[in-house]
């Protein structure tokens, strides 16, 4: 969860590398948007000049390190927009689709002073806007299913595997 | 892939052997690429790497070429490159068949 939960929230993040703490400083939406496509090193991308080189020497001698970034890079994903690490990738994706981003532009977003945070509740509002509850449970539930290989860090809000079941059935003959 | 396994590669008209490179080395050496870091990141990323596959002969001559900038970093990487999509192609040469080759050249 994120240590400061507000999505208005400019405070610096901090991650740890090979015992190393480093502090990522407050980002604009458009750089996490820019930096997204290297989720592995989505960490170093954002941080200052110094530490990346920093990162990058451990990264290159210290075993694990690269793993740590890579685990690190999720986190901070997350923990920025108060979502799963995924959600908010698939979100931030999203909000470069011309037409989401036209919108986005049009309403007046700008993702160069706004937080992650905040780019991600615009472009969700943007999506689930003008749907019905059952298309916004299909989307809300489309963006909670983790990718391959990551399944165990879904968080469904239920530990009852036949509600889960039959939810996902009732979500099947929508 | 076992010991006998290699690729070889034409640098600068001379033909040298390269190791497969593990998985896990390759993947440090984009993640190092990809960081945004100064240029002499990547390339301690790739010095490291290619020297274990080339083996510390032929990388004492790669050195050479590389402090008498007779190559430049970017040919390092454009043999990293290289050396990753001979890998992902999966077509490694066995030094056996190599060396006979070699052989039957210098019979001719």
């Amino acid at each position: 969860m994120p240590n400061d939960p507000s999505p208005f929230s400019r405070e610096p993040l901090s991650i740890t590398v090979a015992g190393t703490r480093f502090t990522i400083p407050y980002r604009p939406a458009a750089l996490w948007v820019e930096a997204i496509d290297n989720l592995r090193s989505l960490a170093a991308r954002l941080a200052e000049p110094d530490d990346r080189e920093a990162l990058a020497d451990l990264v290159i001698d210290v075993p694990g390190a690269r793993e740590e970034l890579e685990r690190e890079s999720l986190r901070i994903l997350g923990e920025a927009a108060g979502r799963s690490w995924w959600e908010t990738g698939r979100l931030l994706n999203t909000s470069v689709q011309p037409e989401v981003l036209g919108r986005l532009v049009l309403s007046g977003a700008d993702a160069w002073s706004r937080s992650v945070a905040e780019w991600c509740a615009a472009v969700y509002a943007l999506c689930v806007k003008g749907q019905d509850e059952k298309g916004r449970v299909r989307f809300d539930f489309t963006l909670s299913v983790p990718p391959p290989g990551y399944e165990d860090a879904w968080d469904d809000g239920t530990s009852d595997p036949q509600s889960t079941a039959a939810f996902l059935a009732s979500l099947k003959r929508g | 892939m076992g010991d006998d396994t290699y690729y070889t590669i034409q640098v600068k008209g001379t033909a040298y052997r390269f190791a497969p490179v593990p998985k896990d080395d390759l993947v440090m050496v984009l993640t190092v690429v990809n960081m945004g870091a100064s240029a002499v990141k990547p390339l301690k990323a790739l010095t490291r790497v290619l020297a274990d596959s080339a083996g510390p002969e032929q990388w004492d001559t790669l050195t050479d070429l590389l402090i008498e900038k007779r190559i430049v970093p970017q040919d390092l990487m454009d043999l990293f490159s290289e050396l990753v999509k001979r890998q992902n192609a999966g077509s490694p040469a066995p030094a056996k068949q190599t060396r006979k080759r070699a052989a039957a050249r210098d019979a001719e």
